[in-house]
């Protein structure tokens, strides 16, 4: 009995021995594992941030394009709601606060869905759109808010019904603030009546449209001044066929001599003068009086297409620092 | 006797038997067990490592998401100055001497340190933040926001952005990165990992700051951090 006491005792301690060795070679391959698995949550949560934030930064960008007539004419100090899908099943909470007259924010919130709790947040100041939802820059070939006279050369002409023009949408020649202050000559062509500038209206809101888009001082345009390519706010090379259409912003007065031919939206803030020889393809509104001895053909399709091109029905973000930090 | 004697010659055998055996074990465990320790030892070098390049990264990204180029104020291999941005406020009053704001950021202006940036319609201009204190003045504030009086040197539009920024430099050296307010110390940012010669601001343009964040010699991060300018809207 005696002599088996030794070997029992060399064979606990082997044991001993054989666990420890386990034991730490747990702890190693645990600590290994757990380092592992924090690395894994470290990415996931790392990706679900990138997610969220991208999500609320396309929520902001997508509100953009609910931008309405509400959102326009609310009061500055107020806040507006809206809630925009962007995609897997995640929406974006955006609320539209109005700082200023022409100074908006844009404060889009994504979240994970319950009982998750990461949020992420994006911030955009933004510019509303120069022409103000509602308007129809594309109502008659010519509003004016002073005095419309059409010379012996001049025509007024309205298109027929096309795809972009349907038959009900235009009636009107033009379109004045005073009925009475339409003067048309002998020999002139004019293709319907006047009628009455009803508000709001383009030539309205010249004062938006110009200090959002910009505007340039008085302008004479004679053939082949190139320079008519850098007072527009839009270049629409590209943009559907046939002559590139334009928005000509004018704070003074405008005088297009002849042979000059213009496509698109024309704005003036000063009187008009449109020399015979000289053609307007699209819309001109003026703030002040305007002489035809030219010719203005209405073109809904030359102003949409300009107005897309500049972005004058858009909303913008405001400068380079349009997106805030928080 | 006899048994005696063979038992006693047995026992020898025995013992030198299990004393080599037991020098072999032993050998063997010891040999295990530092190959463990230095796996342990590499896997923990590592995290720290990869914690420090992450690190890196996320702070000098989340840092350049809040400028655009013109904030950072110079830059060399190792260092970059920079507007720090720290919060926004939104005026919503006024008050005796100074204007009352709905602030949000990552902590509350202090003028010992902050400037502000003021956005407005038409332009930008720096100001110097005088005072800031929690406003007697109500003012609805959204969630997370704090209503605060400000006092600038300068008039703020009411319609207006104000963006809180304090002056800061970060650095790429003695194996960290560091960031510095205006003169005070290097505060290190991550652990003391990183590999000088390999870690260093490579580019900027108005688009994003690059930088490499390297480990060690072989071991090298290139980063490109975004500024917030991001282009119009489709």
């Amino acid at each position: 009995m005696t002599g088996n006491r030794p070997a029992a005792d060399r064979s606990g301690a082997a044991l001993v021995l054989a666990l420890l060795i386990l034991v730490m070679l747990d702890c190693i391959v645990i600590g290994a594992l757990h380092l592992s698995l924090q690395e894994h949550r470290i990415g996931t949560s790392r990706s679900m941030l990138l997610r969220l934030r991208l999500d609320a930064e396309s929520g902001a960008r997508l509100a953009l394009a609910h931008w309405s007539a509400r959102i326009d004419s609310m009061p500055i100090g107020s806040q507006h709601r809206i809630a925009v899908t962007v995609g897997r099943p995640g929406t974006a909470d955006v609320q539209v606060e109005r700082l200023g007259e022409y100074l908006f924010l844009l404060h889009s919130t994504a979240a994970e869905t319950q009982p998750r709790v990461a949020r992420a947040s994006a911030r955009l100041l933004l510019s509303p759109p120069p022409l103000p939802p509602g308007i129809d820059p594309a109502a008659a070939p010519l509003s004016a808010a002073g005095t419309v006279h059409v010379v012996s050369t001049g025509e007024l002409r309205l298109p027929a019904p096309t795809d972009c023009h349907p038959a009900s949408t235009t009636t009107y020649a033009a379109l004045l603030t005073h009925p009475f202050a339409w003067i048309v000559d002998a020999d002139a062509r004019v293709d319907g009546p006047s009628g009455p500038l009803t508000q709001p209206s383009a030539s309205a809101a010249y004062d938006r449209i110009a200090g959002l888009a910009g505007s340039r001082a008085s302008v004479s345009i004679a053939p082949g001044d190139t320079t008519i390519r850098t007072v527009t706010a839009a270049d629409s090379q590209g943009v559907g066929t046939g002559p590139a259409p334009h928005v000509l912003i004018v704070g003074g007065s405008l005088t297009v001599s002849a042979g000059v031919a213009l496509h698109g939206l024309v704005l003036s803030r000063g009187p008009i003068t449109l020399e015979a020889g000289a053609s307007v393809d699209g819309a001109v509104h003026t703030g002040g009086n305007a002489t035809i001895a030219g010719t203005i053909t209405l073109d809904r399709c030359a102003v949409a297409r300009a107005v897309d091109a500049s972005r004058l029905d858009r909303p913008s973000p405001s400068g380079s620092r349009a997106w805030l930090p928080f | 006797m006899r048994n005696s004697e063979a038992h006693a010659g047995t026992s020898l055998v025995e013992v030198l038997a299990v004393m080599t055996l037991t020098g072999l074990l032993l050998t063997l465990v010891v040999g295990v067990c530092r190959a463990q320790l230095r796996l342990a030892r590499a896997t923990a070098e590592r995290a720290v490592r990869s914690d420090a390049v992450r690190t890196a990264g996320v702070v000098l990204a989340g840092e350049a998401r809040r400028m655009t180029r013109a904030d950072v104020r110079a830059l060399s291999d190792d260092s970059i100055a920079v507007r720090a941005f720290r919060g926004t406020g939104i005026p919503c009053g006024a008050s005796a001497g100074g204007i009352v704001v709905r602030y949000a950021g990552d902590r509350l202006p202090d003028p010992a340190k902050d400037s502000v940036l003021v956005i407005g319609t038409t332009l930008t201009s720096a100001l110097l933040l005088l005072d800031s204190r929690p406003a007697t003045a109500s003012c609805p504030a959204l969630a997370g926001e704090n209503v605060l009086q400000w006092r600038l040197n300068g008039s703020a539009p009411a319609a207006s952005v104000i963006l809180v920024f304090e002056s800061g430099s970060y650095h790429l050296s003695d194996r960290a990165l560091r960031y510095r307010i205006g003169t005070a110390g290097r505060q290190p940012l991550t652990g003391e990992v990183l590999y000088d010669a390999g870690s260093r601001f490579t580019s900027i343009d108005d688009q994003a700051l690059r930088f490499d964040i390297a480990v060690d010699e072989f071991r090298t991060a290139a980063h490109t951090a975004y500024f917030a300018t991001r282009g119009p809207p489709p």
